[in-house]
């Protein structure tokens, strides 16, 4: 009977389906059936093959655009990209590959015939300035002109302006947002925080910069990026795969609209002054990407999969979490209970079913008033 | 597979603008698991891919509302299985409706043996205690390990219950696990009978 109790927690487990309770409970079973570790250590081994995909999709897709195209459907992709401009809309379609490819051949061969001429009328293509914002809630995906990837987290705002490309490739974040940035080492990426710049050549990672926090986080999935710092610019971090970041933000200083109207080329970038403060916190620290144990996932990235990791943080800490994730704010009644650490996954939760969970962690009753919440460690 | 925010991001851009070059991504990001899905039904590759084009071309047709889906993961799947049905129907001139009435059919189970640090012979032993499993148990192991897909996902996508779908995938790796067992205790107390 426990037998087929523990290959059902297996199969759990493995498949990400496991909650916390029932990984305890598995390793309680496995510790009281050792024999049972290597069986089910194999087909542990077993379930993590890949299935190789045999056949190539893209050759699939032209054949499928054939055959609508025979029942009068012409679908076949223009070599377009999609922007976002700031009023959310999306405007019409581009031909900004070809025009680009155009551009640059035209600039490298002649020169000096049209000197800075045909730049012009792909500029007036574009808006001003692209902004995409998530409101609390909701998280959102995107891609750049230049068919950069950017998963947006909720709460974040990320924007960019019609010089995109044309140089570099900038842009200003809050907040956190997931990058996977084609490469091109001609036109680097840079990302400007409040605190740090990213320059990047193409690779996927994390940024997590929210206003008000302590620290920005940087994760690097692949690739190679170069990290530098708005308050000392002499200094240079290079990250490696697997490696994060952690710097520290300036104080939380108000951003000042003399400096907003300073640059008005480059995005939205707050220049702040800097004054070298005594602090002693270290400017940054390099550790490394965290991974869910049992389905090796990595935490920093978890939001993109619809999940709200937490390990060892602080009620106090998870609950900034909550109200970005589920949209809510978040109060507690008393002090209690704040420092108290918790571990979980949210995934399809709601905010009710969440604290409920929560409370099988932990005893603390709460209430829900619109998107208000409620906290209090209960009494007795 | 790929990432749920972007899958919606690319049904929006579908169903608002018309969006060919997210039509494609979307195509080409659920190509394979299910064309391999459509094979376990149809049974052959050719018809397999007919499906799964006859599938997306719905799809564009009916792009202006494909917003109102909230799961488009499971919403592909779902019409791979009924169109996959339909076609069995017409071929059999018989009503089929139902995955199991159709007979599934796998080549295997992947896994490379090369990786396992295990036998020959217990290659040969974990293979063959797949290939025995039912044919409804080895489709939900193969949809969930393989697709990695949600329990409440395959449930739904071949009718079944949560329940039914948490056992059969329980059974599937006890039986699997269960022949690995069985080669451990023989090497280690070789005269011994089989354990039950």
């Amino acid at each position: 009977m426990s037998k087929n109790r523990t290959w059902e927690l297996v199969a759990k487990k493995l498949s990400g389906e496991a909650s916390e309770q029932e990984l305890g409970e598995l390793e309680n079973l496995l510790r009281a059936n050792p024999e049972m570790h290597y069986p089910m250590q194999t087909v542990a081994d077993l379930w993590h093959h890949t299935t190789p995909d045999t056949e190539d999709a893209h050759t699939a897709f032209a054949t499928h655009a054939a055959r609508m195209k025979d029942l009068g459907m012409d679908i076949e992709p223009e070599p377009d990209f999609s922007l976002t401009d700031s009023s959310g809309k999306r405007r019409k379609k581009y031909f900004l590959s070809l025009a680009f490819i155009a551009v640059a051949a035209i600039s490298y061969y002649s020169y000096s015939l049209f000197s800075v001429a045909p730049v012009k009328p792909l500029a007036k293509l574009l808006p001003d300035k692209s902004e995409v914002s998530t409101k609390y809630g909701s998280r959102t995906y995107l891609r750049l002109p230049d068919g950069t990837q950017v998963w947006l987290n909720s709460g974040s705002k990320i924007s960019y302006d019609k010089t995109y490309g044309l140089n570099l490739r900038e842009v200003a974040l809050s907040g956190e947002a997931y990058f996977d940035v084609i490469k091109n080492a001609a036109h680097p990426f840079v990302i400007h925080t409040s605190s740090i710049n990213i320059k990047v050549l193409g690779t996927a990672f994390n940024v997590k910069s929210f206003p008000g926090e302590k620290n920005t986080e940087t994760s690097l999935i692949r690739g190679s990026i170069e990290v530098t710092f708005k308050n000392k610019p002499s200094k240079k971090i290079i990250l490696k795969p697997n490696e994060k970041l952690i710097t520290a933000n300036d104080e939380p200083a108000k951003e000042n609209a003399d400096s907003t109207a300073a640059r008005t080329t480059a995005p939205a970038i707050i220049t702040k002054h800097v004054t070298e403060t005594s602090k002693k916190e270290p400017l940054a620290l390099v550790s490394h990407l965290t991974y869910e144990p049992h389905d090796n996932i990595v935490i920093e990235t978890s939001w993109m999969e619809n999940k709200l990791i937490f390990r060892s943080e602080t009620f106090e800490e998870l609950a900034v979490k909550m109200e970005r994730w589920y949209g809510v704010t978040i109060r507690f009644a008393d002090e209690a209970i704040k420092p108290k650490r918790l571990n979980g996954i949210f995934e399809n939760e709601n905010i009710q079913q969440a604290l409920k969970a929560l409370q099988l962690i932990t005893p603390f009753t709460y209430s829900i008033d619109n998107n208000e919440v409620v906290i209090s460690s209960r009494r007795g | 597979m790929i990432a749920a925010a972007k899958v919606k991001y690319l049904q929006e851009q579908i169903a608002r603008n018309d969006d060919t070059f997210a039509y494609k991504e979307l195509f080409v990001s659920f190509y394979n698991p299910l064309l391999r899905f459509a094979i376990t039904l149809v049974k052959s590759k050719e018809q397999a891919e007919e499906v799964v084009s006859d599938v997306f071309i719905n799809i564009w047709e009916k792009r202006k509302r494909i917003n109102s889906i909230s799961n488009l993961k499971v919403y592909l799947f779902i019409a791979v299985k009924n169109t996959s049905l339909n076609y069995i129907s017409r071929q059999n001139k018989t009503l089929t409706d139902d995955v199991e009435q159709a007979g599934i059919e796998f080549k295997s189970i992947y896994f490379d043996p090369e990786q396992l640090m295990v036998t020959a012979e217990m290659v040969a032993r974990i293979k063959d205690a797949i290939e025995q499993l039912p044919p409804k148990c080895k489709l939900i192991f193969k949809l969930i390990k393989e697709e990695e897909l949600k329990y409440k996902d395959v449930a739904e996508i071949l009718g079944l219950s949560i329940k039914t779908v948490e056992s059969q995938i329980a059974i599937a790796l006890k039986k699997i696990g269960t022949s690995i067992d069985f080669d451990m205790s023989k090497a280690i107390a070789a005269p011994a009978g089989v354990p039950k």
